[in-house]
């Protein structure tokens, strides 16, 4: 499960160019399902026949990252964001459009600076691409408006018993539904890769419909911000502390039965497991609690430092506990309670 | 002689100023293919040599990194750190670093996701004491392995190759001269010398350009040039402050011998070398300036290399310039004769 997260972490696939990702889950899981399928808007569907309960899991195929908006003269690249934070993206490696154009996003030398603007923030208009080109007529060679940027963070072990890498927000979902796939549960049973989970949840809205889900659980990578100074209700969750159980986020509330029926498989499986102890930010679960007739929904995820930022860390037994946690879940058919 | 792989050799040790030796045994070794007559002296400056007539001509570029070091360990095992040279803490959050501690270790800076934070966070920039480095251990893990003091660099990745020969990566100022020095020394290897050509990496540049004025000392030179780099046009410079990156920069002003600037650009004109003179006034923030006043005045020129986003870890320069800051490095010394003391006369 591990060594596929490397590979599931190090693939580009900022939000609407999932393609990496989905052509490698595809090869993946094909053997394992029934049917494997895609919609118009590119989520991915691993359908396994069952009779029972309509169960949908989704994780997000996609990551922050950027677009490029425009070509300036001098051959640099303009570009906008989601999902990110300014100030993280600063001297980093990037890899621009299809063919993996390399380009590092700089900024203005210590130097050059007055103390105010080492002061200022530097926004997204400010900062921009750099490949290498002369000008812009020789940057249209290689790149254009429109192709994607993303991180080139490679994965690796990370200090003891972590690891660190890009996407781990979500790509530790998509290796954990990947693995879950072995397994056979008594329902009829859907894993959803999602798209566009970063730029407004939009994927799940369509696999909504397409699933007609009645009971559905999203697997993530959450906020884990333990700075120093942060006290618990500020780092929302701790590493090495278990799988993460929701019980309201942005987007959802968790019903009760849900909440203990996932709480419930973990006290008796022995599975370490902490509350997302915070509401800020939202996922898949969002539109589909509220998709057609509605849905009872969960979220377990794992906690991961310094999501939506080129590089994360996590732990690898939270990222194992996740696992088992929600295969205890789908084999004890717990979803029958909700 | 791979002018990359060399760079990438100077560029993945640890050499933040005041602790240079990793990168002065590469230099050293480096220096070595081309001469035996290598030395070092207390101040960790490694000196190599080749000729033996008058003049004396000294070659230099700085083996010292901007970077950081430990300032305390947090109860969570995350460290603090601060500044050894001019780093820009706005291009540390979401970065990878080096701790250089009883094991070297990897670190994290992060930083808070943008869901947790509030506008006003957003509109104000990081300041390094307020940024964490993540080790991803326990505190009693990292007191074992980390001291208040150990080092810190960037990541030290290979150069990542860009489109039309440009590179990027980290330690570029100056490490990228240092292997300009060893190709010039390459050069002069198989060139009739008429003069003595030493080559220094000095230390502490960042801090002052203190290995410098050692070096100085101990050479005694009759002329040297200092390299560096300079900055190349980035967003929201003032373009009288850069140069353009496919040119070789020669500095004249008050650091600057004339003689050495028309030693360096006539011979730029007969290699056909693309340069722009750059013009500073009075300090160059070089070694150039602590090589000028010492040992009762060494006429002193100046070779720069233009780069872009100084001081991070995206330091960006085209190894065509590169190439050809070495073959005007080696150039100078080796059109050197007899008139050689003409040449820095004062004609007045």
């Amino acid at each position: 499960m591990l060594e596929r997260l490397k590979v599931l972490s190090e693939l580009y696939g900022v939000s609407g160019d999932e393609r990496r990702v989905r052509k490698y889950i595809r090869e993946q899981v094909e053997p394992m399902c029934d049917e494997v399928y895609t919609d118009n808007m590119g989520n991915l569907y691993a359908h396994k026949k069952g009779n029972g309960k309509r169960v949908m899991v989704c994780a997000h195929m996609d990551e922050v990252g950027m677009i490029v908006t425009g070509i300036l003269d001098n051959g640099l690249l303009a570009f906008s964001a989601a999902g990110l934070d300014s100030r993280a993206i600063i001297s980093k490696r990037v890899a621009v459009g299809k063919d993996d154009v390399p380009g590092v996003i700089g900024s203005k030398a210590i130097h050059l600076q007055s103390e105010a603007e080492r002061k200022t923030v530097l926004l997204m208009k400010d900062l921009n691409v750099d490949i290498g080109a002369k000008d812009k007529e020789d940057a249209l060679k290689y790149v254009k408006p429109g192709d994607y940027i993303s991180f080139t963070t490679k994965f690796s072990d990370f200090g003891e018993g972590l690891f660190k890498g890009k996407a781990l927000d979500d790509r530790v979902g998509c290796a954990i539904l990947i693995e879950l796939l072995k397994d056979t549960y008594e329902c009829d049973f859907t894993a959803v890769f999602t798209v566009m989970e970063e730029i407004g949840l939009r994927g799940a809205q369509a696999a909504v419909y397409n699933v007609k889900p009645e009971v559905a659980l999203a697997i993530e990578g959450t906020l884990c911000n333990e700075l120093p100074e942060n006290p618990r209700r500020k780092s929302v969750t701790k590493l090495n502390e278990g799988a993460v159980i929701s019980f309201m986020d942005g987007g959802s509330l968790v019903p009760e039965s849900m909440l203990n029926a996932i709480k419930d498989t973990a006290i008796q499986h022995n599975i370490p497991w902490q509350f997302r102890q915070g509401t800020s930010g939202s996922n898949d679960m969002g539109p589909v609690h509220i998709g057609l007739a509605g849905c009872k929904t969960g979220v377990i995820s794992v906690p991961c430092r310094y999501i939506h930022s080129p590089v994360s860390v996590a732990s690898k037994s939270d990222f194992e506990n996740v696992y088992r946690l929600a295969k205890a879940f789908l084999r004890d058919g717990r979803f029958n309670e909700v | 002689m791979d002018m990359l792989k060399n760079i990438t050799d100077l560029t993945k040790v640890l050499g933040v100023s005041g602790n240079e030796c990793a990168a002065a045994d590469v230099l050293e070794q480096l220096f070595r293919n081309y001469t035996q007559d290598t030395w070092r002296d207390p101040m960790g400056n490694v000196y190599a040599r080749v000729g033996s007539q008058k003049p004396v001509i000294m070659l230099m570029a700085h083996m010292d990194e901007i970077g950081m070091t430990v300032t305390e360990i947090e109860k969570n095992g995350m460290l603090r750190l601060c500044p050894i040279g001019g780093v820009d803490a706005r291009v540390l959050p979401g970065s990878e670093l080096v701790v250089y501690g009883k094991e070297t270790l990897k670190g994290v800076i992060g930083c808070t996701p943008p869901h947790l934070l509030s506008e006003s966070d957003k509109n104000s920039a990081y300041d390094i004491y307020d940024l964490t480095c993540d080790v991803g251990l326990s505190y009693e893990r990292v007191c074992e392995l980390v001291s208040v003091g150990d080092f810190v660099t960037f990541d030290n990745l290979p150069p990542l190759e860009l489109k039309n020969g440009y590179i990027a990566g980290k330690t570029f100022d100056d490490r990228a001269l240092g292997a300009a020095l060893v190709e010039a020394l390459h050069i002069l290897s198989k060139r009739k010398l008429n003069c003595t050509v030493i080559c220094v990496g000095s230390t502490q540049e960042e801090l002052g350009c203190l290995g410098a004025a050692i070096a100085s000392c101990n050479v005694k030179p009759d002329m040297a040039i200092a390299t560096d780099v300079c900055h190349a046009p980035t967003p929201l410079a003032d373009p009288q402050s850069v140069v353009d990156p496919s040119k070789v920069s020669v500095t004249t002003g008050g650091n600057i011998h004339p003689g050495m600037y028309q030693l360096i650009t006539e011979a730029a004109k007969e290699l056909n070398i693309p340069y722009a003179t750059s013009v500073s006034m009075a300090r160059t923030g070089t070694d150039a300036w602590n090589i000028q006043n010492q040992c009762g005045g060494i006429a002193t020129g100046l070779i720069s290399l233009p780069l872009r986003y100084m001081h991070t870890n995206v330091e960006l320069i085209s190894v065509e310039t590169l190439k050809n800051c070495a073959k005007l490095l080696a150039e100078v010394p080796a059109r050197l004769g007899s008139d050689w003391e003409e040449k820095i006369c004062w004609n007045d």
